[in-house]
């Protein structure tokens, strides 16, 4: 086995690792701010990707891929804060939240991915990537572009991070996550943060739609691999801390990488699926996470 | 959860014996194929979404695997028929008991989890199951899925044979059974044992269900007759694809568990038609007609969180009231005069904080005497203290809300102690009593 082989698989991992990081850290802060799973989240992605591939057409003002990736961004936002009020806030209140709150997302989930195939059609696009050259890494060609998107992925997710600690608003989103009642009696608009949650949730899953859409091919239905993917790595690592889902993305996607090269394409998810229900024997709340009562 | 068996008046048996009845006539009246073909897909969807409930609905635990039972089912009898040659019977009864040990299996990862835990393990193990059914294509046909699966035959006799009605009715035998079957098991002492664990994890511990023991058994229960349906459709469809895992089929399944309410076996069933019926009418408008389905599912969770079976309840308790409201209604025009010449006044409609009640009042300025009549009387008890005292002092009665001839009330707002407290200060306040004598009995 040739070096540059193994280096090679290495930093397809890490790449894939750093869309999975981006996809799972959307999931995880709707999980731990509102407590329930967003099954919309893969197509979140998917209209992400959308939207940018939209904007980047002649037709529709052939803005350039990065200002194409802020609008879809922004467009994001606002489709994941005007959800919360359809999809979750209604019963908020009900014992049966968490199933409700299943029920509602699958149903949006089905509802983007069909609006998308009817807008889009059936045909997949691409988006242009912007970077094509390559460099040379102890023998390996490595695409630049792969970099840039790691790159942007970690510094998105840096922002997002000092987002959550430093600013007013980050803060007050944590406290509502962690102390709804509290929250609301120091005054906070909860609903408005949570709904803000979804939106950031959104944005993030919006610009790796736009990863994704210009690395492969995209589809109507490609959200639904990164949902599950998203799904693994929010397992694997826990969500204890806003770090442990981004280590358990990189697990994840250095351990696809391998599994798909030596054991084949179709082995690779199973062997994560066996990986997640494997940790979830052993430990249940995570790979980097400590028991607690509540979410 | 407010849960009260319909139709308790017949304990259910006539109405469950009038619907299968009408199942029975209804294929020689409909001899269309494609009608008894959307009936048959109605009893799968019945049947799986009824047994769902017993995990999801009695026993609390989100189970989202709940369609690989199906999926296992189907893939179980596909294997077993036509790769290894077992004859289709044997291999349909087989479907449910590999179902079941998968069952067994998932349960254990699930024992000590809760909540939303529950959901992320479940469908894991779904995608779990439906890799191994992919990579393994010389199997399972991978991607593309089974075709040509061994069809069911009786003595040489084709179940598809005349317009399907040898599987029209082995689908209907089949929800028959799993009707049945949830029916005994939710009212038996395990039944008891799984709903306990769901209202009050710790009580039901403490006195001695074994929760680990039971949530296995839920689990189990809820396999089985998914299991066998799962198996059915692969000898009628003769097709095991991959699709049956994927988020469509569980969204149908799901919304038609949700649509039907929670913990309502008739819920479900009745919910099956309904959605199962508007899939094959939209069946033209391709993505439209899901869309339209998410969005009615949407619309039901948001408005109706109970589900359809609430609403019914709901509708059938206002019947109820309706009816008692317009006899009641009757009774004070109709038996005016026999009361009258009972008590000796005519009574009246007086309203108060608590709806109208009818009272009757002798009125003129003497010493005031309030009677009140205890629970299922009505104030013609006091026909003998009016005849007695009527001379003497002011004679006032009346009927407290839904008895005699007062109309109905709401039942927990007005039908206590309290509230009839509060009527009787209303009274006195607008019949200006002062300080009356009250007598009750």
């Amino acid at each position: 086995m040739a070096v540059e082989t193994l280096l090679f698989v290495l930093m397809s991992g890490v790449l894939l690792g750093g869309l999975y990081a981006l996809m799972a850290t959307g999931l995880a802060v709707v999980w731990t701010t509102l407590g329930v799973f967003n099954f919309a989240h893969g197509t979140f992605v998917a209209l992400g990707a959308y939207i940018a591939w939209q904007a980047t057409q002649a037709m529709t003002g052939g803005l350039g891929l990065i200002l194409a990736a802020f609008l879809s961004m922004i467009v994001m936002f606002g489709v994941g804060f005007a959800l919360h009020y359809v999809l979750i806030k209604p019963f908020e209140r009900n014992f049966n939240l968490v199933l409700l709150a299943v029920i509602t997302t699958l149903a949006a989930a089905s509802i983007i991915e069909n609006g998308i195939l009817l807008t889009w059609g059936p045909r997949d696009k691409q988006i242009t990537p912007p970077l094509t050259g390559k460099i040379e890494l102890m023998g390996a060609a490595i695409n630049i572009y792969d970099f840039v998107i790691l790159a942007i992925s970690l510094v998105a997710l840096l922002a997002l991070a000092l987002f959550l600690s430093k600013t007013a608003t980050g803060r007050a989103m944590r406290a509502a996550a962690q102390n709804r009642e509290a929250a609301e009696l120091m005054g906070f608009d909860v609903p408005r943060l949570y709904a803000m949650a979804i939106g950031i949730s959104a944005a993030t899953a919006a610009l790796a739609g736009v990863f994704v859409g210009s690395l492969r091919f995209i589809s109507p239905t490609f959200g639904s691999d990164p949902l599950m993917k998203s799904l693994v790595v929010v397992i694997l690592g826990g969500v204890a801390r806003f770090t442990s889902p981004i280590y358990a993305a990189f697990i994840v996607g250095i351990a696809e990488a391998f599994s798909g090269y030596f054991l084949g394409l179709y082995w690779a998810p199973a062997v994560l699926f066996a990986m997640m229900i494997a940790v979830l024997l052993i430990k249940p709340e995570g790979l980097f996470g400590h028991r607690s009562k509540t979410l | 959860m407010k849960y009260a068996p319909p139709f308790h008046k017949t304990n259910g048996f006539f109405p469950v014996m009038l619907v299968l009845a009408v199942l029975t006539v209804l294929p020689f009246i409909f001899t269309d194929t494609y009608i008894r073909h959307t009936l048959i897909l109605v009893f799968v969807y019945a049947i799986i979404a009824s047994n769902w409930d017993i995990s999801l609905g009695y026993g609390g635990i989100v189970n989202f695997a709940h369609l690989a039972f199906f999926a296992i089912g189907l893939y179980s009898y596909g294997i077993l028929a036509k790769v290894i040659g077992v004859n289709p019977w044997l291999a349909l009864a087989l479907a449910p008991v590999l179902a079941v040990v998968f069952a067994a299996l998932l349960a254990i990862p699930i024992l000590r989890l809760e909540g939303i835990y529950v959901i992320l393990v479940t469908i894991a193990a779904t995608q779990l199951i439906l890799q191994i059914v992919v990579s393994q294509s010389d199997y399972t046909g991978g991607t593309g899925g089974m075709v040509l699966l061994p069809r069911l035959t009786i003595g040489g006799y084709r179940l598809t044979s005349d317009g399907r009605i040898g599987y029209y009715f082995l689908a209907l035998a089949l929800l028959g059974g799993s009707t049945f079957f949830i029916y005994k098991l939710e009212r038996s002492a395990l039944g008891r044992a799984i709903k306990a664990l769901r209202d009050n994890k710790y009580y039901a511990i403490s006195r001695g269900v074994a929760e680990g023991r039971i949530r296995l058994l839920t689990l189990c229960a809820s396999a089985i007759f998914p299991g066998l349906a799962g198996g059915f459709y692969g000898a009628y469809l003769r097709v095991a694809s991959p699709d049956v895992f994927g988020l469509g089929f569980l969204t149908i399944a799901l919304s038609i568990l949700l649509l039907g309410g929670v913990s309502t076996l008739w819920g479900a069933l009745i919910a099956a038609f309904l959605v199962t019926i508007l899939n094959q009418a939209l069946a033209d408008y391709g993505s439209w007609r899901t869309i339209i389905i998410a969005v009615a599912i949407i619309a039901v969770v948001v408005i109706y969180p109970g589900g359809l079976f609430a609403a019914l309840q709901e509708a059938w308790g206002a019947s109820n009231r309706l009816k008692t409201d317009l006899i009641a209604r009757w009774r004070r025009h109709r038996n005016a005069h026999q009361r009258e010449t009972a008590i000796g006044v005519t009574d009246r409609l007086i309203e108060t904080s608590h709806w109208a009640v009818s009272v009757a009042d002798t009125g003129g300025d003497k010493p005031a005497l309030l009677f009140i009549h205890g629970n299922s009387s009505a104030k013609e008890v006091f026909r003998h203290q009016f005849t007695r005292f009527r001379d003497s002092h002011r004679v006032v009665a009346l009927d407290l809300p839904g008895h005699g001839v007062s109309p109905n009330a709401h039942p927990e707002r007005d039908y206590n102690v309290e509230a009839y407290a509060e009527i009787v200060r209303d009274l006195v306040e607008t019949l200006g009593l002062g300080e009356p004598v009250i007598f009750g009995w």
